[in-house]
């Protein structure tokens, strides 16, 4: 039986991932079990609240090296919001943190940005998204979408390459997801943004 | 972008309306309205519990799980939360943010606390404002039952220190009229206002949002009675609650003079050209 892990962060509300992975036919599990996961077809894995203690909680488990091993399975993986940071190098949130590095990078502050933004950036925000059909996220967009954001911090990738879009942040721009190989991340909630969200949920099932 | 919010006040197992939040008036089913605005483009739903009673505590989970599972917009949740365990409580039944008025206007410490436990962000406060003889904002709790001596310029600056995530304003004066948002309110705490904000009460029309939106620190607006009451007037409308409460306006509705007939899409669609930012 194939089936989607979401990563037990010990978070509260997972209702509208598994509702909208559901939707489109597949089966989900929340666990940390190692065995369950790396035996899954692909991974969500979700976040909400602070860099360490999202770390915190993946190596209590182990789950870093599941996560890893997982991705060298060139299984896909989808990573959201605090999720999408921790695939990175590491964060300054509270003190300096190691991350997953999986992906070269820094997650900083919006403090640090010095725009006349108010934070945390909570909202829709329109995506600049690349126009290619090799962005599978967003291959079948017409427009620019609005997503859902809710975060105090953000990514920095090292390389241009792996960024898919990005979001207007004063005069400043964010980068708002990613792609590399396998591997997709999103700093907005695609399971909170009405229908233009479910298409990218979607987009990424596909992969399976 | 501005955000536009349905607000659904929940009274037991239905949905509610009252003016200047007295007279609660039952619509319907709250799950039912919920899809439709959403199906509308709403931006957010807010479910506000105003009774908050322990007894019917369970009838306000039931509504939050059913539909965080198919309505894929942010949920929040407001009305007699008192505790972290209150507040767990509500995101797990799916719930992405609370808001908290009575429990913070006696301890505001409790904002902290929860803040802390589940990111700043995701911890909202909800005023009740009105004026009293001297002229001057002062806060409510209780869902407007109850006064308290915090005026509402302090209250602003102390919560935002004891880092919430958004605030809420409803006007008592205002809610459930239908005849333009409080400005008067709005101004006095204007410069004090760090996070982000939302107006509620009053709306009658699409004017009234695009006059409250043109401030930049207006986040969004909630509507409630506007949404509502063109909802039910709706040809294909399903009547559908349970029997409890008052009931009998639903049977006789149409007297709701002081508001325009439309929905979310119109009025987003409007404010897009007068150049306000929405999500379409």
């Amino acid at each position: 039986m194939k089936y989607i892990s979401i990563i037990d962060m010990e978070i509260n509300n997972l209702k509208s991932i598994v509702g909208a992975i559901n939707h489109f036919g597949f089966k989900t599990i929340i666990t940390n079990n190692q065995k369950t996961i790396l035996n899954g077809s692909a991974i969500i894995l979700p976040g909400v609240g602070s860099f360490p203690a999202g770390m915190k909680k993946l190596k209590k488990k182990k789950l870093d090296f599941v996560i890893k091993k997982f991705y060298k399975a060139k299984k896909p993986i989808l990573a959201i919001c605090l999720g999408f940071q921790l695939l990175f190098t590491s964060s300054t949130e509270f003190k300096n943190t190691k991350g997953l590095n999986i992906l070269k990078g820094k997650v900083q502050s919006l403090k640090n940005l010095k725009t006349d933004q108010i934070i945390p950036n909570v909202g829709w925000n329109e995506l600049n998204y690349k126009k290619n059909k090799k962005n599978i996220l967003f291959k079948n967009f017409k427009t620019r979408p609005a997503v859902y954001f809710v975060h105090s911090f953000f990514v920095n990738p090292e390389s241009k390459q792996i960024e898919t879009s990005t979001i207007n942040f004063g005069k400043k721009k964010l980068v708002s997801s990613i792609q590399f190989q396998n591997l997709f991340g999103v700093q907005f909630h695609p399971e909170k943004s009405g229908k233009n969200g479910l298409n990218i949920i979607k987009n990424f099932l596909e992969q399976i | 972008m501005k955000r536009i919010i349905s607000r659904l006040d929940i009274k037991g197992p239905n949905l509610v309306k009252g003016i200047n939040l007295e007279g609660l008036r039952v619509l319907g089913d709250p799950d039912y309205f919920a899809q439709k605005y959403y199906e509308n483009l709403s931006d957010e739903i807010i479910y506000q519990d105003c009774v908050a009673s322990l007894y019917e505590r369970k009838y306000l989970l039931d509504i939050i799980q059913k539909t965080s599972s198919h309505v894929y917009i942010p949920i929040s949740v407001g009305g007699g939360i008192k505790s972290i365990k209150d507040i767990e409580k509500v995101l797990s039944a799916g719930a992405d943010k609370v808001f908290i008025n009575s429990a913070a206007i006696k301890k505001p410490r409790f904002l902290q606390e929860a803040s802390k436990e589940f990111g700043s962000a995701n911890i909202c406060l909800s005023i009740e404002t009105a004026k009293n003889e001297d002229g001057q904002f002062y806060c409510l709790s209780n869902y407007g039952r109850e006064t308290n001596n915090k005026k509402l310029i302090n209250w602003i600056y102390e919560a935002q220190q004891l880092g919430v995530g958004e605030i809420i304003l409803t006007s008592i004066s205002h809610e459930g009229m239908g005849k333009g948002f409080d400005k008067e309110a709005l101004d006095i705490i204007y410069d004090k206002i760090s996070v982000p904000f939302i107006m509620h009460g009053g709306a009658g029309d699409e004017m009234d949002i695009l006059d409250i939106l043109k401030f930049k620190k207006v986040s969004g607006v909630a509507l409630s009675s506007l949404l509502h009451y063109s909802l039910i007037t709706e040809k294909n409308f399903k009547f559908s609650y349970k029997k409890e409460g008052n009931t009998q306006f639903l049977e006789s509705i149409r007297d709701q003079n002081n508001f325009k007939k439309t929905n979310i899409l119109k009025i987003k669609k409007f404010l897009k050209k007068k150049g306000i930012e929405v999500r379409l």
